[in-house]
């Protein structure tokens, strides 16, 4: 491929309770890149996810086996600060969150808690990554009205400008179109395209044309179970396991 | 950017610093009963080591200027007003609690449940008042007029449990009932009560529980003489918490009647503990097994 | 008609007796407190404090016991939230869903929240005589704070509950931790059900009498230090209406109308806030 891994997944299994989520993951994701996680409901894809930013250790019961590294560095290893690493990968979320707070707030949110404090500072952060989600011509003359009032499609926005204000190295997105119409769905398409040179873009999604579209490398999961990834093109046009081909042409979702 | 954690950050320490604090607080609350059992029993002490616990409990001869500290009257008393009460809450409530659930329109159960809830915050004392402008007149300074009032206090807590335990009735169930044919009362009766029917006996228990220890409205109504062992329900009782509540100023004025008072409320402790303990167990085990699956 | 018809319509209607009857007992009680009540009601009761003879039938009013209520409630309510805040918080967001502390932590909450308050009274009276306090403002307050945490935390818990886990998600996502969540997104989003819990928590501290009776003492004096007793409402309707003369009776009425109106007016309020608040957030 070219391209020096950002993440690399080692041996990666995950219980929830008895209840086993992933069994022995092994992956690269590649820097600056988009890589879509597909696969049927259920194979496992947010969990995998969500393991990258330790998300996961919210969930009751779960254990983890294996490694996830992140340039390099074991993030399951006891000295890791949780919160440094989160810094370092936005999330997206399938429906957009906001947090009970302005719009201006919300985007400011991360980076007060990372410790900028200037005003000024922040003006120009909100402004920036605002305009970096295509949102800031809509809310600029109401940044502080309730972000709960944005309709879902500028609140998905509005998540994706939090999430890149805590200047994060990798984007995960959780289905993140999902609760969109159309419109908003494109838009947010076109603006991970337009920062995949910037960020390490990692997608869980279940539209197999949005892998498509906006996939460099795949990776297909199947009841918890790796069963094929490579580039894209490559998985598209030639998969090599059954399973694949059969998800590919759509006999089963 | 480094994610180790190479020098704790102020935002790591405050965090760390919080969750002990919290902890602590945690602790504090939850050594609480405990603290209260062991408080009153150390001032219990004396008089358990001068008189045999049988006596205490089971003498009805209170006169504690002759030391003379027998509680088997104010047992008898609470017995009595806690069984009018559960006469009458038991049946009201548990039908009151189906009629809001399961016949009710959904209107009307949010008209009621404020109003229960009010019933639940009004003070004991203006309980007290009402019993006895309207319901001494009726029936005296008795048993059965204490039982009236604790009845009425009963009712939100046994209504808002039963509620709570018939909403958690799947309604596949139901719709598996009626669709054999049962009418809707047949639903109810063989499907949705006998789903319901633990979280039901949580909820008498925990409505005794709250009638076995309501005190100033009981003190206020229930005429509360000295060694009166109602024969009837028309006979003044005089429970146990009353009776705690009435020594409040002299008790420490007669050797050991203080601890004799005191003997009283960690009996009082025990008995609501236990209660508790069990009714709130059963509903755990409901809320699990909903949980489960 | 069918034998199970009417079984039906007998049930019906035997449910329909019941919640008439509970129903109309709180529109009898209400009635009854503002029907005798207003009548004994004038406005030195609320704006004089006991002269001499007060309980004998001479002039004077309720105020220390007003305001006495109202100081200890206030104060056992902020000590209150002191300890449930911090011990809701940590429920929620310290610990998971299914760990055994908080199974057990709520557990004991619920039972605690079980123990009639002459048992509190009765334990800050052992917890005052350790202690070499007398009855006074600060030994209610304490009381009263204990009978309400359990109550209090509670219904807090039960809010919290209700908020979406995805929101904490998103905050953690961020790289926030547990207390910067805590306090700027959780507290702010559970704000209304937060108010809600401490006005019905204050509610109940302010219309218990039993805690207070050995703990609280009473005076005829406005409340003026910690360390001196204090007249709450309850304990003065409960003497008011302990005496012999109809006249002072009748007062007592008038100050069980004043202390169910203050309940009623922070019950509204609390419902008000609550249905005001949870249209918006998120």
């Amino acid at each position: 491929m070219g391209s020096k891994t950002h993440i690399s997944v080692k041996n990666l299994s995950i219980w929830y309770g008895r209840h086993q989520a992933l069994n022995n993951i092994s992956i690269d994701i590649p820097d600056k890149k988009i890589t879509a996680i597909i696969g049927p409901s259920g194979c496992g894809k947010t969990t995998l996810l969500k393991s990258f930013n330790r998300l996961i250790d919210l969930q009751d019961g779960v254990s983890v086996g294996g490694r996830v590294l992140v340039d390099g560095e074991d993030i399951y290893a006891p000295e890791i600060e949780v919160t440094r690493l989160r810094k370092k990968m936005g999330l997206l979320f399938q429906r957009p969150q906001v947090l009970p707070m302005s719009i201006y707030d919300n985007v400011a949110y991360g980076p007060r808690i990372h410790g900028i404090k200037d005003k000024k500072k922040l003006d120009g952060i909100v402004e920036r990554y605002l305009k970096e989600s295509s949102l800031w011509t809509e809310v600029k003359s109401r940044l502080h009205s309730s972000a709960s009032k944005l309709s879902i499609g500028q609140q998905q926005r509005l998540c994706l400008a939090r999430g890149l204000a805590i200047e994060p190295e990798a984007i995960l997105g959780d289905e993140p179109t999902s609760a969109l119409d159309p419109v908003s769905a494109e838009r947010i398409e076109q603006r991970l395209l337009d920062i995949k040179n910037q960020y390490t873009i990692v997608l869980v999604t279940h539209i197999l044309r949005q892998a498509r579209r906006l996939a460099d490398y795949i990776v297909f999961l199947y009841l918890g179970n790796l069963i094929e990834h490579g580039p894209a093109e490559k998985i598209f046009n030639d998969p090599q396991d059954t399973r694949t081909q059969a998800y590919i042409n759509g006999r089963f979702s | 950017m480094d994610i180790r954690k190479f020098l704790p950050a102020g935002r790591q320490v405050k965090d760390n610093l919080a969750r002990r604090i919290m902890f602590g607080l945690c602790l504090f609350v939850l050594s609480l009963a405990f603290f209260m059992v062991f408080g009153l029993y150390q001032r219990a002490k004396p008089i358990l080591a001068m008189r045999p616990l049988k006596d205490l409990l089971f003498s009805g001869a209170w006169h504690p200027t002759q030391g003379q500290f027998g509680l088997a009257s104010f047992i008898t008393g609470t017995l009595w007003v806690t069984t009018i009460a559960m006469g009458i809450a038991v049946p009201l409530g548990i039908l009151t609690a189906i009629y809001l659930s399961e016949y009710a329109h959904r209107r009307t159960r949010e008209f009621a449940k404020p109003l229960i809830d009010l019933l639940a915050g009004i003070s004991p004392v203006v309980y007290g008042v009402w019993g006895v402008i309207a319901i001494v007149p009726l029936t005296g300074f008795s048993a059965l007029t204490g039982g009236i009032v604790l009845a009425v206090m009963a009712f939100p807590i046994i209504i808002s449990i039963v509620a709570e335990v018939i909403r958690t009735v799947p309604f596949e169930i139901r719709e598996a009932s009626s669709a054999l044919g049962a009418t809707k009362w047949q639903t109810i009766k063989f499907v949705v009560l006998k789903k319901a029917w633990p979280g039901i006996i949580a909820a008498v228990i925990l409505g005794l529980s709250r009638a076995f220890g309501e005190t100033m409205a009981v003190l206020m109504v229930a005429g509360c003489s000295l060694g009166v062992f109602p024969k009837s329900v028309f006979d003044p009782a005089y429970p146990l918490p009353a009776l705690i509540a009435n020594t409040y100023g002299e008790m420490m004025s007669i050797p050991l009647y203080d601890a004799a008072v005191l003997l009283a409320a960690f009996v009082l402790l025990l008995v609501t503990i236990f209660f508790n303990m069990v009714g709130w167990s059963i509903l755990l085990r409901i809320e699990r097994r909903e949980a489960g699956g | 008609m069918d034998r199970r018809k009417i079984e039906e319509n007998i049930f019906k209607t035997l449910m329909l007796f019941s919640t008439f009857v509970v129903v109309g007992s709180l529109a009898f009680i209400l009635a009854t407190i503002f029907l005798k009540g207003f009548r004994a009601l004038n406005l030195d009761m609320l704006i004089k404090t006991p002269k001499g003879g007060y309980y004998l039938g001479k002039e004077g009013g309720i105020l220390n016991a007003i305001l006495g209520s109202l100081i200890l409630g206030v104060g056992a309510t902020f000590l209150a939230l002191l300890v449930s805040l911090p011990v809701v918080f940590y429920l929620n967001l310290y610990l998971k869903k299914n760990s055994r502390f908080a199974l057990t932590l709520r557990f004991f909450l619920d039972v605690l929240g079980g123990i009639p308050s002459i048992v509190y009274g009765a334990f800050g009276f052992t917890f005052m005589v350790f202690f070499g306090l007398k009855a006074s403002l600060l030994a209610g307050i304490i009381t009263v704070a204990l009978l309400i945490i359990p109550i209090m935390t509670r219904s807090m818990d039960e809010v919290l509950k209700m908020i979406p886990f995805e929101l904490r998600e998103a905050s953690y996502a961020l790289g926030a931790n547990r207390l910067e969540t805590s306090i700027k997104i959780i507290f702010r989003q559970a704000l209304p059900g937060i108010v809600t819990a401490v006005l019905i928590s204050f509610g109940r501290g302010l219309g218990d009498a039993a805690s207070v009776l050995f703990t609280a003492g009473f005076t005829d004096y406005l409340p003026y230090s910690l360390f001196k007793p204090v007249a709450t409402l309850p304990l003065a309707i409960f003497f008011q209406l302990g005496t012999p003369f109809p006249e002072v009776q009748s007062r007592g009425y008038a100050s069980a109308l004043i202390l169910t109106a203050i309940i009623l007016l922070i019950s509204v309020l609390a419902r008000f806030l609550s249905r005001r608040f949870t249209k918006h957030g998120i």
